[in-house]
């Protein structure tokens, strides 16, 4: 689901406070293992946000990136399929679909998707 | 006399809304012969599948039109149908008709490698004259006509059996009208060359409520898929 994270070193050093509204508490929890190695979860944010914004400047967005994106976006900006499908404006079984890739919204719909992912991104985290 | 709404936004009633739609949907049926009446758990299930389509004026978020298109599991079709509206003749209809349309088709699965899959019928009871016109200019082309007997109705109009066996002893005649590739070509040239944000018949703005995913982006996807019609 997440891209490998292996050719990033991991410094601890490098951790961004992340404010979420507007509470101060430092986000420090690890959010995934991969081979043995502990990724904090902050650099899988990064990383996440960076997918999405490549993706917005692509031709098209294949199903299976756009899924990714959107699990991504749910995970890190703490949202439930419920609270996506209504800033979306789409019902939650359309929104569960997409989720789950038994469908897919249209090219542009997609991209439009993607982009108000990355909008999320900094007004979630209150950065 | 109060003056008109200056503009209106058309947008899927969301489910924290099914409860005013249905109390909307409910004061037309109840009324209107014509209008198949829909239970509160129909409609409930309606917005929130996302099959609910609404106008609400801006000045006071009430509804002013409300229709449907939803797709019964026993069905092979979607079914266009409720649609009511309180201001006649400013074209609020006419655009909810054709916004509920590109949305079903372009968030739908009813097209496939540029076939339909699933088609939209709308079942005209057979006195009703007035959506007729409409679904004739929006290229719906008639497709049969189809007498139920109350005990070979569909599940969605059993559910309204003592209505309909009141009214209509033992039988209802409707008429069925096919949504045509013609007319999604038609849709589609219309949103993408002639809807400029307005009811043209009272110029009062009429916007498009899709949330983040702009209108623009919208009618180019509608455009496409009416592109891949074979």
């Amino acid at each position: 689901m997440f891209e490998p994270m292996s050719s990033r070193p991991h410094d601890s050093r490098g951790k961004k406070q992340i404010k979420r509204g507007g509470d101060e508490t430092s986000e420090t929890s690890m959010a995934n293992s991969e081979r043995g190695r502990t990724i904090p979860r902050d650099q899988h944010l990064q990383a996440a946000l960076k997918k999405a914004e490549n993706a917005v400047k692509m031709e098209e967005i294949e199903g299976d990136l756009f899924q990714e994106i959107l699990r991504d976006g749910k995970m890190f900006l703490e949202m439930s399929e419920e609270e996506i499908a209504d800033e979306l404006l789409v019902s939650h079984p359309r929104v569960n679909r997409w989720f789950h890739g038994k469908d897919l919204p249209r090219r542009r719909v997609r991209k439009s998707i993607v982009n108000w992912v990355v909008n999320q991104y900094p007004t979630r985290m209150g950065t | 006399m109060a003056p008109l709404p200056k503009s209106f936004v058309f947008a899927q009633v969301p489910s924290t809304a099914e409860h005013t739609a249905f109390e909307f949907h409910r004061t037309f049926a109840s009324r209107d012969p014509h209008i198949h009446p829909r239970t509160e758990s129909e409609m409930k299930e309606f917005a929130q599948s996302g099959q609910l389509l609404g106008v609400r004026r801006t000045d006071t978020n009430g509804f002013v039109g409300l229709c449907y298109v939803v797709h019964d599991s026993g069905e092979s079709a979607w079914q266009l149908g409720g649609l009511t509206v309180t201001m006649p003749r400013m074209g609020i209809g006419k655009l909810l008709v054709r916004f509920a349309l590109a949305h079903t088709i372009v968030f739908g699965e009813l097209l496939q490698e540029g076939r339909w899959v699933r088609k939209i019928t709308a079942y005209v009871h057979k006195e009703n004259k007035a959506p007729r016109g409409l679904l004739k200019d929006l290229r719906f082309q008639h497709s049969g006509e189809i007498v139920f007997s109350l005990e070979d109705a569909p599940s969605w109009m059993k559910q309204n059996a003592e209505r309909m066996r009141q009214s209509a002893k033992g039988s209802v005649a409707f008429e069925e009208f096919t949504f045509t590739s013609d007319g999604l070509h038609q849709l589609a040239t219309w949103f993408y060359e002639r809807f400029d944000g307005t009811l043209h018949s009272s110029c009062a703005e009429a916007e498009i409520g899709l949330g983040p995913i702009p209108f623009k982006e919208f009618k180019e996807d509608l455009r496409e898929l009416a592109a891949t019609l074979k």
